[in-house]
């Protein structure tokens, strides 16, 4: 259904027509470009103009077997859209059927993944009824397939004797441990802002991401691995994981699945691991030490923490330590009729802390020298009172009016000096290849939620803490884990999940969300369309600029005004049967 | 995705307002907004109580935590009629309730104030555990999973950390007993003592400072009731060890991140006003003196302390 150059042209004389279908273009450029993804601005120029829905087309060739060619997909993406369902489903079932085959050939370790569902829609901003959100309170199960040939046999300790992957009680809080991790967090500096990891390789890619300085980081960028490149969509369940009985029943699930803890299991001896953001990790690490008859799952599941959730609210912990002094003020001068929300999205504060962070190489001087003056004011103040009390002046103790304003200063100078540098140093680390960096930056970020006092940061200050104690007992013994995360610390960042819940949410229906069939169908495809757009990235590797695409895509014009034109008559139809 | 860089326009905008920010805190005439704090942070800093708007309707708990049935996980009930902090500000909030908070606390703390924060971590873990709510999880456990999975319902941390019952304790701790090394927010002894004046109680410390004669570390204490002199310069190593422990929990409160092992102001600490300093050696008024040279007991006679040139060096390479 193609116009010809003539009736293209012709509809382009209409004013109204040329100026909603620029509207049109520009909006979809602004939706889909934003990731300066090539291929997802060609598919959706093609896809819109075709008429097709965007699931339809960009799972086609997985649905109907064509090559990836223009005129190909388009020729075959006229089949009935009936046909093109049946198929996606048919092979979305036979993906999730293959789940227990890839379990049981145990090729490469899996790393699962849980969260609640129905959260992402809050999340993407996607507005949903009350009701509606209830009943799609379900948890989504995820795995990734760790490319890495580490054994998960338990490790022996002494004869008939195994390590445990969660210790016991005894063990993760004994003296020394405790003792050790704290030493570490009272070893760092306040000055942090000259050794810098983001600092010294000046990471100003929003999100944050350092460039590669060696050949080893540059593929290890790439690979994008708290991407969805290992992660594959399992199953969504009915039970919501966030409650305590849904956490039961879903690890139940996981443990029919893996085998963890499960003598009967043909994995028995072997470990297993489990990575989940805040909540669950600490709902999850109560249920299992608890009781005495979780020692069976306590000796075989890995509970990982996911890195990205500490970042995340890292951000939060800072806005709510620092808003009304010195973040908000600063906001205003930048954005002064936007509206400054408590939680700001990660995007926002990552790119507005980078800001300051760029910013501070110039207030830098004359902080410095104002806190130093302010100090040494503070200080003769005290030494001018006390020779007062010697010689008779007034006694007891007095404001000493220095104070508040070093205090200030300091603060300020923190805020520049640790705050952001330890939370921008996680978050660029949390992407590259140096896991020993990486877990100085951990402890670094552990020791800044500790020095928080909002209650909101009070969950992540007990669940990072024994974390940290975790790792040093995985450490100590030379526990597989450790093996996975010097391998890759990135691909234990749950921000893959978040992804493949956003691309979920954003991808199913809105008369499908509340259907779990429907949504346990949507779920394989976010795979399959990763695997689609990955291939065509590979075909075509080279990154080219957003007015480049513009203009390479101007052949395709007549179909962008294909859909206006439709658009308008429809229009036109409705009124004249209206009347 | 986005790059950033030093030229944008929103870097310069903000070296602009910081660098204009700077002085005026220095000055005295900086004041900051209130939002965003917590109701008794807000009238701690205010004076006045936070009016909050009520909610009208029932919300959903977004995280799902047990939402189902309009209740939160400790059972209460989640958001109807709760007070609802605000979530967004527009620049005119921020300018509605300016202040200047004039006794702020140091965001950055360390060493023992650090080790408290530490073990509140560590206590609110171990709460954690305690009070587990066996009650409500074992029959899910034992449904699901079966009742082999349940076992003893303990965690143990009740032995690992226990907790002190009401009334006097024990005099001589247990072997396994960690009490020991949780740091507790320390309180202001009831006495304060030092071995060189035993029966002069001490009621307040101002200072710890390096003597330039014997460079031994020396505090200004200040006696309690009426006793002349009101205070003097007594040995930091005569003071007993709760007012020590004390002492140095109360300087870093006070002078947070300053650090007084290394850059404690260096002058004579004579310990009695009695004794005449020879002028030449040091300018330091004595009370003889003092009738006459009041006036000079400003802040600018502090250039005259032998220890400025020392502090203002630390201050420089900072």
């Amino acid at each position: 259904m193609l116009l010809n150059s003539e009736v293209a042209a012709s509809a382009f004389t209409d004013p109204d027509v040329k100026s909603r279908f620029v509207s049109w273009v520009a909006t979809e450029c602004l939706e889909i470009s934003q990731k300066r993804n090539r291929l997802a601005l060609y598919n959706s120029f093609l896809l819109k103009a075709g008429g097709a829905s965007q699931s339809a087309l960009t799972h086609a060739r997985k649905s109907f077997g064509y090559s990836s060619s223009l005129l190909t997909v388009v020729s075959r993406g006229l089949v009935h859209r009936s046909t093109a369902n049946r198929r996606l489903r048919q092979e979305s079932a036979a993906a999730r059927a293959s789940i227990p085959n890839t379990v049981d050939e145990d090729a490469c370790p899996r790393l699962h993944w849980i969260d609640n569902y129905a959260k992402c829609y809050a999340a993407n901003s996607i507005f949903i009824e009350r009701e509606q959100f209830r009943s799609m309170l379900w948890t989504a199960h995820g795995m990734k397939k760790l490319p890495f040939n580490v054994d998960m046999s338990w490790v022996p300790k002494a004869p008939d004797l195994f390590y445990p992957a969660l210790p016991n009680l005894q063990d993760l809080l004994g003296r020394e441990a405790i003792e050790s991790l704290f030493t570490e967090l009272a070893s760092f500096e306040r000055l942090q802002f000259d050794t810098s990891f983001a600092v010294l390789r000046h990471v100003t890619r929003i999100p944050l991401k350092p460039v590669p300085a060696t050949p080893d980081e540059k593929v290890h960028l790439a690979s994008s691995s708290d991407g969805l490149r290992f992660l594959h969509p399992v199953d969504i369940y009915p039970e919501n994981v966030v409650s305590r009985v849904g956490l039961i029943t879903v690890l139940h699930r996981l443990q029919q699945l893996e085998g963890f803890g499960s003598p009967e299991h043909k994995r028995f001896g072997s470990y297993s691991l489990l990575h989940a953001d805040v909540a669950i990790f600490w709902q999850a690490l109560r249920l299992f030490y608890c009781y005495s008859g979780m020692a069976p799952l306590r000796q075989d599941l890995f509970l990982a923490l996911g890195f990205w959730h500490p970042y995340l609210y890292a951000h939060v912990t800072v806005w709510n330590e620092f808003r009304h002094t010195f973040l908000a003020p600063a906001f205003f001068i930048l954005f002064p009729t936007q509206t400054l929300l408590k939680r700001p999205r990660l995007s926002h504060s990552s790119t507005f802390f980078t800001w300051l962070r760029l910013a501070y190489q110039q207030i830098r001087p004359l902080l410095s020298t104002s806190l130093s003056d302010a100090e040494t004011k503070m200080m003769v103040f005290e030494m001018d009172h006390v020779r007062d009390i010697k010689y008779g002046k007034p006694l007891g103790k007095i404001n000493n009016p220095h104070r508040a304003k070093y205090i200030h200063l300091l603060n300020l100078q923190t805020l520049f000096e640790f705050c952001l540098p330890v939370l921008q140093d996680y978050g660029s680390l949390l992407k590259s290849n140096d896991f020993i960096s990486f877990k100085e930056a951990y402890h670094k970020l552990l020791l800044l939620f500790t020095l928080c006092r909002n209650k909101g940061s009070h969950d992540y200050q007990r669940t990072m803490f024994v974390f940290a104690l975790l790792l040093r007992y995985w450490e100590a013994n030379g526990l597989p884990i450790i093996d996975l995360l010097r391998a890759n610390h990135t691909a234990f960042s749950e921000e893959s999940g978040e992804i493949a819940l956003s691309v979920l949410a954003r991808g199913t229906p809105p008369a499908s969300r509340a259907d779990l069939q429907q949504v346990q169908h949507h779920w394989q495809l976010v795979r399959l369309n990763f695997d689609f757009h990955d291939e065509m990235n590979q075909e075509s590797p080279q990154q080219e600029k957003k007015h480049r695409l513009i203009r390479k895509f101007s052949s395709l014009f007549p179909f962008f005004v294909c859909k206006s034109i439709l658009r308008h008559f429809y229009m036109f139809m409705l009124a004249v049967f209206r009347h | 995705m986005l790059f950033l860089g030093t030229d944008d326009v929103a870097v310069g905008l903000l070296v602009a307002h910081f660098l204009a920010m700077i002085p005026s805190i220095v000055a005295g005439t900086w004041k900051h907004s209130v939002i965003g704090l917590s109701a008794q942070a807000f009238e701690a800093l205010t004076g006045t109580k936070q009016i909050r708007k009520r909610k009208q309707s029932k919300t959903t708990t977004v995280d799902g935590k047990d939402g189902k049935d309009g209740k939160g996980k400790d059972g209460k009930e989640t958001e109807e009629g709760s007070a609802k902090p605000d979530y967004k500000w527009t620049q005119a909030d921020i300018n509605k309730n300016l202040t200047f908070d004039s006794n702020p606390h140091s965001f950055f703390v360390s060493s023992s104030h650090l080790r408290v924060r530490f073990d509140q971590v560590l206590m609110r873990f171990a709460k954690s555990l305690r009070n587990y709510n066996y009650k409500e999880i074992t029959p899910h456990i034992s449904t699901v999973f079966g009742a082999m999975y349940v076992g003893l319902q303990d965690s143990g941390i009740a032995t690992l950390f226990p907790v002190r019952g009401p009334g006097r304790p024990p005099k001589h701790s247990q072997p396994d007993d960690k009490s020991d090394f949780i740091k507790q927010p320390l309180i202001k002894p009831p006495r304060l003592l030092c071995s060189d004046y035993p029966k002069k109680p001490i009621s307040h410390v101002h200072i710890l400072a390096t003597d330039i004669v014997d460079e031994q570390s020396y505090v200004f204490v200040e006696w309690e009731g009426e006793v002349q002199p009101a205070g003097c310069w007594v040995r930091y190593s005569s003071l007993n060890p709760a007012t020590r422990a004390w002492l140095l929990w109360d300087l870093e409160a006070r002078f947070p991140c300053f650090d007084f092992t290394r850059f404690a102001p260096r002058q004579r600490c004579e310990s009695s006003v009695e004794v005449v300093e020879d002028s030449s050696e040091s300018d330091i008024p004595t009370a003889s003196s003092s009738s006459s040279s009041s006036s000079s007991l400003s802040s600018s006679s502090y250039s005259s302390y032998s220890s400025y040139s020392s502090y203002s060096s630390y201050s420089s390479s900072k």
